[in-house]
């Protein structure tokens, strides 16, 4: 049994308080008006490492000597009636240890109503402090890579550029002056490589500038105009290929990003679900789209050939990979839509079997976050 | 005739295109400025004496020392043009670049490497006309 009177027969100040705080899971303390411990929760203990040493009727500033004006005056404060709080607090302890702290720092009342000494209630927070900086250098570092890689892919597609349009003004010098030479067979292959060079240098510059434009020009979109002048665009190929074409994408539904970018996406997995349908079968491509509270979805599904997903999985949307023995396969499309998609904040994934057909499913956000 | 100016720090494509332009009968003298800085402060110095200025300019853009916009920049910020004709002829294909000169009133064209001789025949049937 507790008990708190004295022998004056008065009751000890904020005697209810006490039980609770001995027993709390969280770090309390309460202090008389002088600031001196009247109890302090085992959770207290242990983040300040006073271990079972007694604590009642000590003052607070003898056991933290580090404890500046600042603190003295907020504690005044609330002796005087505040309720202070803090959410990151950052301590240099005495031993030069590190500490973050969720602090509140409030008065309790007596029995008559009067204020009695004060509440500190703290919580230690160094430990998600740092796993916080550690994901914010992470970034940082990520950040500046990213940046320099960019950099470093402009540099080369220009230093790239100037060269092979030498090679290519040199030959083209050559031809004129030396007609005779475009006969020899090694004239021709070194022809066809400049040729092949300057196809590579141009790739390798369209997937440069993609990131340098993202978060610049972006605008709210309207998907299903987008899809339906994409549609326009490979009419004639779906005719020919006697694809029917389903486009179920509701009328309001927009996206946030990079018009040109959203049309690029758009036109290239309709033209991929065109070419790749099968060739023994009704052949349809179904487009569908719904939103949720922060991207909007668009799925482009096909029944035709398909992919392995097991074989070339990781490799679908690489750079020059290609599955499929067609002629207009590139191995580019899918690496500069994924690249489009990412540069506006978006995400997209494949679903896939052989003879079944290939699932493409876009996500971007459909309003500006920023 | 045309007295044409080559400001470009890559001297095969420097060689290339003063082989084509003397190959016409239209220019009869060719100059050449590794960068920007060298080109401003000859030409200003050309200026300044009274000397002949170029009737053209073909303008790189990535240069040591004065790029090419740094060129464009001083020229705009002290009024002066040294040429009738001002072409940049880079390899940039980047938008930005070409968004960027048409910001200069002086810029008569933006013109990708590399230059094909029709190209490079046309823009001259333009300045000498």
């Amino acid at each position: 049994m507790y008990s708190y009177r004295t022998h004056e027969g008065r009751k000890s100040p904020g005697s209810y308080y006490r039980i609770f705080i001995d027993q709390a899971p969280h770090a309390i303390a309460m202090f008389d008006r002088d600031i001196r411990y009247i109890g302090a929760s085992g959770k207290w203990r242990a983040d300040y490492d006073l271990g079972d040493r007694e604590l009642e009727g000590v003052s607070h500033y003898d056991i933290f000597p580090e404890i500046g004006e600042d603190w003295k005056q907020i504690h005044q404060e609330c002796l005087a009636g505040a309720v202070n709080t803090n959410d990151e607090a950052y301590f240099l302890r005495e031993d030069g240890s590190e500490q973050w702290i969720t602090w509140d720092v409030r008065p309790w009342y007596d029995d008559a109503g009067e204020i009695g000494g004060i509440l500190m209630f703290t919580e230690d927070i160094t430990d998600r402090k740092r796993s916080e900086q550690r994901v914010q250098n992470l970034l940082e570092i990520t950040q500046s890579q990213n940046r320099r890689l960019q950099n470093f892919a402009h540099i080369v597609s220009h230093n790239l550029r100037s060269h092979a349009g030498n090679i290519e003004f040199i030959l083209e010098l050559l031809a004129e002056s030396h007609p005779d030479l475009l006969k020899e067979e090694l004239m021709q292959m070194l022809h066809s490589a400049s040729g092949n060079l300057r196809t590579t240098v141009r790739d390798l510059n369209e997937i440069a500038i993609i990131h340098s434009r993202a978060n610049k020009c972006c605008s709210h979109i309207n998907l299903n105009k987008t899809l339906e002048k994409a549609l326009e665009v490979t009419h004639s190929e779906a005719v020919k290929q006697q694809v029917c074409i389903y486009n179920e994408v509701p009328d309001q539904l927009e996206v946030w990003g990079i018009p040109a970018y959203v049309e690029s996406i758009c036109l290239n997995l309709i033209t991929n679900a065109i070419r790749y349908s099968a060739p023994d079968k009704e052949r349809e491509v179904r487009i569908l789209g719904e939103k949720d509270r922060y991207l909007t979805h668009l799925t482009i599904s096909d029944n035709g050939i398909g992919i392995d997903l097991e074989r070339h999985g990781t490799e679908i949307f690489g750079m020059y990979k290609t599955f499929h023995d067609h002629p207009q396969s590139h191995g580019l499309g899918l690496f500069i839509t994924k690249n489009q998609v990412e540069a506006m904040s978006g995400s997209i994934t494949v679903e896939s079997s052989v003879g079944t057909g290939t699932t493409f499913r876009v996500s971007l956000p459909n309003q500006r976050n920023d | 005739m045309i007295n044409v100016c080559i400001i470009d720090d890559d001297p095969i494509f420097v060689r290339l295109l003063s082989m084509i332009l003397s190959g016409t009968d239209r220019v009869d003298e060719i100059t050449v400025y590794k960068n920007g800085k060298e080109a401003f402060e000859t030409l200003s110095a050309i200026e300044k004496q009274g000397g002949e200025l170029p009737q053209v300019i073909f303008l790189d853009l990535n240069m040591p020392i004065w790029n090419g916009w740094l060129f464009l920049e001083e020229c705009r910020k002290k009024d002066k043009s040294f040429a009738d004709w001002l072409f940049i002829l880079t390899s940039s294909v980047n938008p930005q670049d070409i968004t960027r000169a048409g910001e200069y009133e002086k810029v008569e064209a933006f013109v990708t490497k590399p230059l094909k001789r029709k190209e490079l025949e046309q823009i001259l049937s333009k300045c000498v006309a």
